[in-house]
């Protein structure tokens, strides 16, 4: 125990630093993923085939293989050509961290998207049908009704991927990131110890409980206007 | 009946273990061409391997070899998962308060490599603002952390697990230089490299404390016996004449220890 | 793309271990989250307490800090105290770390499951006399298999994918092989893409499989109109 305090009391900066780089990770990744989750939902429960097809493929590919595959081929399998280090691409995938950013947010996304579209699922029919007796086209449906409400039922679902997403940031240490993780299994390398792992840890575990109670605190605010 | 069958069973055991050879589990590297590589077929390829090879059938051994990362060969060998590390293991002050070397194997001049025309040199100016790749829990990592620290020079540093993936962020330009050993800078820049652009920047860079005198076969702490055995073994193989003709076969230049 | 034909019976031998590694990781994490589904609804509070604790903070921690913890912390542990009579294998501590995981996830799972199997069924199973073992074979065990498998399948799947993060300490799983070979040709595109086929393709299986395993385990019960 007082091991692991003295490593606090000397390393303390470079964790917070890796803590810091771990949180902007979850926060922005959760809200890019968000938002690209909300269309893809709507692409996927799309009845027209040629909408849906594309986010079904997207989604089974992400949803479909490790986090840490989808991070290795943006990071490493796209800088083996010539063409992505000449484009623009090259500004999201060139440095780790914006490559570590872009496979966490599209990794969220697909997940996020399955969740909304069960939520979508269960949207009531009577709602639907009552806006379009109202006179709404198909689009306000779906904008002022669907989305919100399908948000609504998979709160819940959507807050627990907050949550796991923070485990998922961890994966950015594999490419140089010096995120939480990253700055663990230096000093753990460089102590011969895994004190450092243990601390960081711990420190993951605080976060996560915090995030809980935050997400939580969401579902109900959002959900308030619902009778229980 | 039982004891018929124990003392046969332990008579069994004795005399098996009196012809098994000693087991020695030399940890390694999987992807530190020329010295040890993984080929097509899964086969460990490489310098050390050959020698290795060579030493363990004079020390009348059977040796395994277990690949991992570098950063993982000394815990692995503190617990007891590996018995030596052969992996162009620097022979230095730090790490000598964990663990035990046998004598000097090979040398290993350090040197940084970057574009041709880049103005990058071993002056620490011509660095800043730039971003350096090294091996982890290298000596090279440690001499950037500890003589040229980023607070103050300016140079960033990125530690990959491999040096393999270092070359290939060099190569795609997310990183101006690597630091590592000339050997393998060497094979790299002969393998490609060179044709890429790239090229040895500047002078080798000496720092005796940092970097040590030569690479080394690295036991755990006490292990007197395994020390000794890879002792004569290294003298074997450097008097006979079997390391400079491998060598030879690898780089224009020699490694053999002075 | 030549490159990826030659280092193919590499790449098929990593996918060897990284389905060995799986499915030893599933029976333990099963037989794991049956001892912490059991725990969390003892009558013991301690032991309650313990275990909600325990699968707390295994599922609080990243999955790859598990396994770096696991790998090294815990080989560090077992050889230096059974120095030479015991030693944990990289794999072993693979399968700890994944085990591990995967159980507290299912201890939450077939808690769940559990308390969602009548209580009549098992007044009445006591009513006719059978033992506690018999209650929980055929009585509790069959009728929660079927309530967790869907959760399971995720699960399962959430492991097999997990598998990829021993690469990292070295284990020669499909995604290592990959990194060599990728590292070797300066080919990493093809290389990770080509594993990133293989899991889809493994991923894909798993659905018609667990399909299957409902159908079986719901064979009885009369289908949802």
């Amino acid at each position: 125990m007082d091991q692991l305090a003295l490593l606090l009391s000397q390393s303390w900066p470079v964790l917070l630093d890796g803590l810091w780089i771990s949180l902007q990770l979850l926060l922005l990744s959760c809200v890019l993923g968000f938002a690209l989750a909300v269309p893809l939902a709507v692409a996927r429960s799309s009845p027209r085939r040629w909408i849906a097809l594309p986010s079904r493929l997207f989604m089974s590919a992400f949803r479909g293989t490790p986090l840490l595959v989808q991070i290795f081929i943006l990071y490493y399998g796209l800088a083996q050509f010539e063409w992505v280090r000449d484009s623009a691409l090259w500004l999201l995938v060139g440095d780790a961290f914006p490559c570590a950013l872009l496979a966490l947010t599209l990794n969220l996304a697909a997940y996020m998207a399955e969740d909304i579209r069960g939520g979508i699922l269960g949207v009531p029919a009577g709602e639907k049908e009552a806006a379009t007796a109202f006179g709404m086209s198909r689009l306000m449906v779906t904008w002022y009704i669907v989305v919100p409400r399908a948000i609504g039922i998979s709160a819940p679902t959507l807050g627990n991927e907050i949550v796991l997403q923070l485990k998922s940031t961890a994966l950015a240490s594999t490419i140089t990131v010096l995120d939480l993780t990253g700055v663990a299994r230096r000093l753990s390398i460089e102590s011969y110890t895994t004190d450092a792992l243990l601390l960081a840890g711990l420190l993951y575990i605080v976060i996560a409980a915090v995030l809980s109670l935050l997400t939580r605190y969401g579902e109900a605010r959002l959900n308030r206007h619902q009778l229980r | 009946m039982k004891k018929l069958v124990f003392s046969a069973l332990t008579a069994l055991t004795l005399i098996s273990s009196a012809h098994a050879q000693q087991v020695v589990r030399i940890g390694t590297l999987a992807d530190y061409a020329p010295f040890e590589y993984k080929d097509a077929s899964g086969k460990l390829q490489g310098m050390e391997i050959e020698i290795g090879n060579k030493m363990c059938a004079a020390m009348k051994v059977t040796c395994q070899w277990v690949t991992m990362d570098f950063d993982a060969l000394i815990p692995a060998l503190k617990a007891r998962q590996i018995d030596a590390v052969l992996a162009q293991m620097s022979r230095t002050a730090e790490r000598e308060k964990s663990v035990d070397f046998s004598r000097i194997f090979t040398t290993a001049p350090v040197h940084l490599v970057a574009k041709k025309g880049s103005g990058i040199s071993n002056q620490p100016a011509t660095l800043r603002g730039k971003t350096v790749g090294v091996q982890t829990a290298s000596t090279h990592e440690s001499y950037f952390r500890n003589r040229l620290p980023t607070s103050s020079s300016g140079i960033n540093v990125k530690v990959y697990q491999s040096l393999d993936s270092a070359w290939l962020d060099l190569e795609s330009g997310r990183i101006q230089a690597v630091f590592a050993d000339s050997t393998v800078a060497h094979d790299w820049l002969s393998k490609g490299g060179q044709k890429a652009g790239f090229a040895l920047a500047g002078q080798a860079i000496s720092d005796d404390a940092i970097f040590g005198a030569g690479t080394a076969i690295a036991v755990r702490k006490g292990d007197s016996q395994l020390k000794a055995q890879f002792d004569q073994a290294i003298v074997g193989v450097h008097k006979d004449g079997y390391f400079q003709a491998v060598n030879k076969r690898y780089f224009p230049f020699s490694i053999l220890p002075q | 793309m030549a490159a990826l034909f030659d280092y193919s019976a590499q790449l098929l031998e990593g996918a060897a271990l990284t389905l060995e590694l799986a499915f030893t990781s599933l029976c333990f994490g099963l037989l794991l989250g049956l001892a912490g589904a059991a725990a969390k609804m003892s009558a013991l509070s301690w032991l309650r307490q313990s275990a909600h604790l325990v699968s707390n903070i295994l599922r609080g921690i990243p999955e790859f800090l598990i396994l770096l913890i696991c790998y090294f912390g815990l080989s560090n542990l077992i050889n230096t105290h059974f120095a030479g009579t015991l030693t944990l294998s990289p794999f072993a501590g693979g399968v700890v770390a994944l085990a591990l995981v995967f159980g507290a996830y299912a201890s939450e799972v077939f808690r769940g499951a559990f308390l969602a199997v009548p209580k009549g069924q098992l007044e009445a199973a006591r009513s006719y006399g059978l033992s506690r073992w018999q209650i929980f074979w055929c009585v509790q065990l069959p009728q929660a298999w079927r309530i967790c498998l869907p959760s399971l399948n995720n699960m399962w799947q959430n492991l097999l994918k997990d598998t990829s993060l021993v690469s990292i300490v070295g284990l020669e799983d499909m995604l290592r092989k990959a990194n060599i070979a990728a590292q070797f040709t300066k080919q990493p595109f093809v290389f990770y893409a080509a594993v990133a086929v293989i899991y889809l393709l493994l991923l894909a299986v798993s659905n018609p499989a667990f399909a299957y395993f409902e159908k079986r385990a719901n064979r009885g019960y009369a289908s949802p109109a």
